[in-house]
């Protein structure tokens, strides 16, 4: 059998790299920039409110040049929702690696997200919204996005079972879909009522202890 | 006669309502709500857009009135038939709930519609719709207090929290049997798994009472 040539990582590809870069790298900026942009227009107005138009004459472009990095404004949105995802997904993995009991821990987990959307409140209520609205293909890659977030949750009942915390057999997707149910709807709290960080998290801690409370081993 | 004209403009504009909630009604299951314009709905009632917004503030506004009105008749409905439920309080809050599911879901897509739509709504409907819903909540804590009464649900148990943890789950379930299409016999199975868990941290493991039929 013949073998083709092994080409070897080092080797020089044919287009000349600097400029590719230069094009790369304004793509990203702009990019970058719409970004911005938009998130300000989304979090003042709201999702339905903000136009592609207002949001490149706040990012000083055209609203082609806009089309060229995003899809549609669903699509920019999504980028968006998908950048403060990573940051509060960022939080909760920081939050789960304490020590500390599960129901706490859960607690500190949820309790990273309230305090970043609590600052985003407005973007939030747009996000939320639109999450019940979205196409299916997006609402697929949220889906995705979320099961990582309810993975965090279920290592943390995980690491409560292995520690004799909470009892071994029990359904740790229901109960983690459960707990991220009860975390969502209290958001409704703080934008109706205007609950603080504080009350969130002492409702919160009480929901926890009731959903866990037929887990406990003790 | 000043009396008899106000008489006919009240008729006018209740004519108007009527029709604009008619076209707006079959707008919505047609078309959808989102795709749904003011503009669309004026055309099939055969009114002007601006009269449309002489009756109702906003599209939310003659959605609601359309969703409230179908709630209103379920709740009726499920409070009607809550004196019959058998069973431990579970099984009768899973019943109401499982009712509901069967009835919703024959419209889901406009539950969903719903359900997004709630999210910044303006205060004032959602304080309405908090209204509306306290009836649905109101059957659940009756069910909970009889529980407390039979010893089945500790006494110190936050029935307020529980039943906004219950309300919470109800509604979510929804959006799971949208995107996971699923049937309402396989909403209310998860629905029975779900109250198992929250049932498991107020009850007090005393067996349920079962009243005989």
């Amino acid at each position: 059998m013949k073998q083709s040539p092994v080409r070897l990582p080092y080797e020089p590809v044919e287009a000349p790299v600097a400029p590719t870069n230069r094009r790369v790298l304004s793509k990203i900026r702009t990019r970058q920039k719409v970004l911005e942009a938009a998130r300000g227009l989304f979090t003042e107005r709201g999702y339905e409110a903000a136009t592609i138009r207002d949001i490149a004459r706040a990012a000083g472009m055209s609203t082609g040049a806009v089309f060229a990095s995003f899809q549609d404004k669903s699509d920019l949105f999504e980028a968006i929702l998908m950048e403060d995802f990573e940051r509060v997904a960022e939080a909760m993995r920081a939050a789960a690696q304490k020590t500390l009991p599960v129901e706490e821990k859960l607690l500190e987990l949820f309790a990273a997200g309230y305090g970043y959307y609590l600052n985003n409140l407005p973007l939030l209520q747009a996000t939320v919204a639109h999450s019940w609205v979205r196409p299916l293909t997006a609402e697929l890659r949220a889906r995705a996005a979320v099961k990582g977030l309810l993975g965090i949750v279920g290592d943390a009942l995980r690491d409560g079972a292995r520690s004799g915390e909470i009892r071994q057999d029990f359904d740790v997707r229901l109960v983690s879909e459960m707990l991220w149910d009860v975390y969502l709807a209290n958001y409704r709290r703080a934008v109706y009522d205007g609950w603080s960080l504080e009350t969130l998290r002492a409702r919160l801690a009480d929901q926890i202890t009731v959903l866990l409370g037929g887990l406990r081993t003790r | 006669m000043t009396g008899a004209s106000v008489g006919v403009r009240e008729l006018q504009k209740q004519a108007t309502r009527d029709k604009v909630v008619e076209a707006a009604r079959e707008l919505f299951e047609s078309v959808g709500y989102e795709e749904t314009t003011i503009r669309m709905i004026a055309d099939k009632a055969g009114v002007s857009v601006g009269s449309v917004f002489t009756t109702f503030e906003s599209k939310v506004d003659i959605f609601n009135h359309i969703l409230f009105e179908k709630f209103e008749a379920l709740f009726g409905e499920l409070q009607r038939i809550s004196q019959y439920l058998r069973g431990s309080v579970l099984d009768r809050i899973a019943s109401l709930m499982s009712i509901a599911y069967g009835v919703e879901c024959r419209q889901l897509e406009l539950m969903i519609s719903h359900l997004g739509a709630s999210h910044g709504w303006p205060a004032r409907i959602e304080n309405e719709s908090n209204k509306r819903h306290a009836r649905l909540l109101g059957l659940f804590r009756t069910a909970l207090e009889q529980g407390v009464e039979t010893g089945e649900i500790r006494a110190d148990a936050d029935l307020d929290l529980f039943v906004d943890m219950l309300f919470a789950v109800y509604l979510r379930n929804y959006r799971k049997a949208f995107y996971e299409k699923l049937s309402p016999e396989a909403l209310s199975a998860l629905t029975e798994r779900q109250l198992g868990v929250l049932f498991a941290g107020v009850s007090t493991g005393v067996a349920a009472v079962t009243v005989a039929a």
